[in-house]
């Protein structure tokens, strides 16, 4: 399975890529939406996680972008932005979960098994 | 939103940035918010700087020193402590306590991506007439600032 992690800090993507490495077949990064874009074109990854205040392209555009070129994408979004009408935005244009930053180790590894239980549930059903 | 409840949101952001770091509660603690003049210089070794526009307009800081921000990134498992990862370390501090505040002050208060900037502060960027308030941050002896530049809308 592949991961795409999708942040504008290199300290949070390394933190992220650390901790599920070892979930997924390959990681990529990007650092923005654009790069993101380019990034599901090229490798169709099976999970993003989906940072929102990112320059070029935020993520609450590169997520409708992401659901018209590759629909069956899951998402998790990870974010400062703690107010719920982002989350609810987030999760209404097609993100599959948010996590809301800071966060732990066991926050990600947890957030990230909903998003993969769901993906389960939806290929078996 | 009154001042005193304004630094009360970023106080608790703070402690819930530093919760998250793996450490006891004590090892964080917090100095007397003061107010300066936005024309006397502030900052120290790097700061976070983000823009605040929408229901309020102005600026958050995270300014830190190069030992605060060494200890976090080694609480994020990092293994590099270079000016590079400080930098950007310390704009996403800015971010997440910026971010954070959302939760309180709704989703008008809209916030920009994190700018660094290395040394003390250029006060030009604030309005001169206008004073800011400094919050001290203190975790496990090592100093930084959370400077709070709002005006109410």
């Amino acid at each position: 399975m592949k991961l795409l992690i999708v942040d504008d800090s290199l300290v949070i993507r390394n933190k992220i890529n650390r901790g599920l490495l070892k979930e997924f077949d390959s990681v990529s990064r990007a650092s923005n939406g654009v790069q993101a874009l380019s990034a599901v074109r090229k490798q169709r990854p099976d999970i993003i996680t989906m940072d929102l205040t990112m320059p070029e392209m935020d993520g609450v555009e590169c997520i409708e972008r992401v659901m018209e070129i590759a629909p069956r994408t899951y998402i998790l979004v990870i974010s400062a932005l703690a107010d719920k009408a982002t989350a609810v935005k987030a999760l209404t244009l097609g993100a599959n979960g948010f996590l809301c930053k800071p966060f732990t180790e066991q926050d990600l590894t947890d957030a990230i098994a909903k998003v993969l239980n769901l993906k389960l549930y939806d290929h078996e059903s | 939103m009154n001042h005193k409840k304004q630094i009360g949101v970023f106080i608790d952001g703070v402690k819930r940035y530093f919760s998250h770091m793996g450490e006891s509660e004590e090892s964080l603690s917090f100095g007397v918010p003061y107010l300066i003049k936005n024309a006397e210089p502030f900052g120290r070794d790097f700061t976070g700087v983000i823009a605040i526009s929408g229901s309020n307009r102005g600026f958050v800081f995270f300014s830190s020193g190069r030992s605060l921000l060494s200890k976090i990134l080694l609480s994020h498992g990092e293994t590099k402590f270079s000016s590079k990862y400080m930098k950007d370390l310390v704009g996403e501090i800015a971010n997440t306590i910026s971010g954070n505040a959302r939760a309180s002050f709704g989703e008008d208060f809209t916030i920009s991506t994190p700018k660094v900037i290395s040394g003390p502060i250029e006060t030009k960027m604030l309005d001169a007439n206008r004073r800011s308030y400094i919050l001290p941050i203190r975790w496990h002896s090592n100093e930084a600032q959370l400077i709070i530049s709002l005006d109410n809308e």
